[in-house]
């Protein structure tokens, strides 16, 4: 007696627990049905601190240096590649900004020469981006390279990030192309 | 015009490099500019060149996100992988067969996949989606927090047993295992409903995913880290190695979950299904202390006579729930600290900070050059206080009923013949199969060989 009691009792907390698992369930999925989601941070917020290059729990970050070609000014002087008062306008490892010489310089046409960040080595620490944003186009930004991002529960760098740049973008556009000056380098 | 000659004001010393022709065109071009700055809106400082010799401006490239495929390959493969251990918990009884699929387990869930996608970590996820109807939740996410309590329902803790990445590493390492004392190990085990709550508590709050941050194991999946969870994560190991699933036992939120529903659970892990013929091996193997000492028919009807005593915890009930749920409100403040903007906030106000953060000037530096108002920030800081007080009450509420109903198990007890693993601290890690001579003699008669690992 006290047993099939007991035993009617447990089923209807399984029964219970059961509801409640599909009421999440149905809650939930029909909510959010097929939307995925990835990390991205907002070139137009980021202010180049750093940050991502030291917090993301890849070695080296997932994020990575991209160049905007259509933003570029292709200039002899890029701000992005060589640091305020450089000894001279040459590739030589004193003339680089980019601590890891990431940004490859070549000649296209008088006056023109073209950067390309070569991604295996560009460790993210926005340096480039920093001085072109400064003084140039701003063609240089940071983007989490889907490749390498881990996709976290919670991002590490979106943690530490003092602008709130990081956002978590629907994963068919998982990249926020910069093809604009952002806001503070306008007029 | 002060704006668009800053390229060149901030000037390089003008001997280092030569200006060429075009250059001075350039400048020119510029300052011309310069006289239009108000009605121009976001021109570039040095527009996109016409180049003459054909040069193509190449396209940018944008590696693909993840693919449909492998985020669903993960749930079939935890799919599986829950099918396969109840079988081998349930049916095959084999211990080495179960540690075997935990170790590859661990291989794949925690050093391949490094820690992410997580079982555990999916709570903040649903709490997260539950509260703030905005908030994407993939469905594969919301399959990896569903599937291990369906399992749980109907087999107990077999996600436990061999698929948990974090189970496995500290069953893998467990080599002399010492049984807790059950004044020790029982109010251990309110520690996980504690992590839930708070996990739950933060998520939910926009305080940060805690549980993540917080996971002792993930340092070691991915091989580096924060120094300070490596060295928790390898006290974590070195307590394993003698303590049986410090983690799983007295930490793990999801545990606490799969606690509760195993409790019910329809056919959980059984010593043997044969008769107990009551010699006690069984717990002797257990390293969890998850098998129940038989409780004679006597000692039961004893213990009905404690019911006066039982008549006072329940008054004393609603007295522990209000306690628990005081302490909860009043412990809110300091756990909305963990909340970037109450922190910003504060930092704002001079109060001390109880949550160290280096990046507070920078984040409030950014904050006030986007034209955020001071005031705005106190409001949403107050507001965010607010709610974790009222949700940290409801979370002490909810302790102080775990503690209490956990007491009252120590004082309620049914009369029960056998030696029985009990369903809410059995992780099926299968130990006891080949200790319990029954089942031995059993395995044996089946064609399956009982030995094998001996831990």
């Amino acid at each position: 007696m006290n047993d099939s009691r007991r035993t009617f009792i447990r089923s209807l907390g399984r029964a219970a627990v059961a509801v409640a698992l599909g009421g999440v369930a149905v809650a939930l999925g029909r909510r959010y049905a097929g939307r995925r989601s990835v990390w991205q941070l907002d070139p137009h917020k980021c202010i180049a601190c750093g940050r991502c290059a030291t917090q993301c729990v890849m070695a080296p970050s997932a994020v990575k240096c991209v160049h905007a070609f259509g933003m570029c000014g292709y200039c002899d002087l890029c701000t992005g590649y060589f640091p305020p008062e450089p000894p001279s306008l040459t590739t030589a490892a004193e003339n680089q900004l980019c601590p890891v010489g990431a940004i490859q310089r070549r000649f296209v046409e008088d006056p023109y020469f073209e950067y390309t960040i070569n991604e295996s080595l560009c460790i993210g620490c926005g340096k480039c981006v920093k001085g072109c944003g400064a003084f140039g186009n701003g063609s240089l930004y940071l983007q989490a390279r889907h490749d390498r991002c881990l996709n976290c529960n919670e991002c590490a760098i979106a943690q530490s990030c003092p602008a709130d740049a990081w956002r978590r973008v629907p994963a068919e556009e998982p990249y926020r192309v910069k093809d604009r000056p952002s806001q503070d380098q306008k007029g | 015009m002060s704006q668009k000659s800053r390229p060149l004001s901030f000037q390089f010393p003008i001997s280092s490099f030569r200006l060429r022709f075009p250059f001075l065109r350039f400048i020119l071009l510029l300052l011309a500019l310069g006289l239009f700055a108000g009605l121009l809106q976001a021109a570039e400082r040095f527009p996109p060149p016409d180049f003459s010799s054909g040069y193509q401006i190449p396209a940018g490239n944008f590696p693909a996100g993840v693919a449909v495929w492998r985020e669903w390959g993960d749930v079939l493969l935890l799919a599986g992988a829950l099918s396969l251990a109840s079988w081998l918990a349930i049916k095959r009884r084999s211990r080495a067969l179960i540690l075997s699929l935990a170790v590859l387990s661990l291989l794949y869930f925690g050093f391949y996949r490094r820690g992410c996608v997580c079982v555990i970590g999916s709570i903040q996820n649903v709490a997260v989606a539950l509260t703030n109807p905005g908030v994407v939740l993939p469905l594969s996410l919301l399959a990896f927090f569903l599937l291990p309590l369906i399992f749980a329902l109907f087999f107990g803790r077999v996600f436990c047993s061999a698929v948990c990445p974090q189970g496995a590493i500290q069953e893998a390492v467990l080599v002399k295992p010492v049984r807790l004392p059950e004044w020790l190990a029982r109010p251990l085990e309110w520690l996980p409903f504690l992590t839930l709550t708070l996990g739950i508590l933060t998520a939910a709050t926009g305080c940060g995913f805690m549980i993540c941050r917080h996971d002792p194991f993930i340092g070691i999946f991915r091989l580096g880290g924060p120094r300070v969870i490596l060295s928790i994560g390898f006290l974590f190991l070195v307590l394993s190695t003698f303590i049986g699933r410090p983690y799983c036992r007295f930490a793990c939120p999801y545990g606490a979950l799969l606690r509760l529903v195993s409790f019910l659970s329809w056919r959980p892990v059984t010593i043997t299904p044969d008769e107990c013929i009551r010699c006690g091996l069984c717990a002797e193997a257990c390293p969890y202390g998850a098998i129940n000492t038989p409780v004679p028919d006597e000692v039961a009807r004893d213990r009905q006579t404690g019911k006066g005593t039982l008549r006072w915890i329940l008054l004393a009930f609603p007295l522990l729930l209000m306690g628990g749920g005081a302490l909860g409100y009043v412990s809110g403040s300091a756990i909305a600290r963990l909340h970037p903007g109450v922190r910003m906030a504060d930092y704002e106000q001079a109060r001390p900070s109880l949550v160290s953060d280096r990046n507070l000037p920078e984040r409030l530096a950014v904050y006030r050059q986007a034209g955020g108002a001071i005031s705005e920030l106190q409001r949403q800081a107050d507001q965010v206080i607010q709610r974790v007080r009222w949700g940290a009450l409801a979370a002490g509420v909810f302790m102080a009923g775990v503690i209490g109903f956990s007491l009252i198990g120590t004082w309620v007890r049914r009369a029960q013949p056998d030696w029985r693993a009990d369903p809410a601290r059995c992780v099926g890690c299968g130990r006891c199969f080949r200790y319990c001579p029954r089942e031995f003699r059993r395995l044996r008669a089946a064609g399956s060989s009982p030995g094998g690992l001996t831990t």
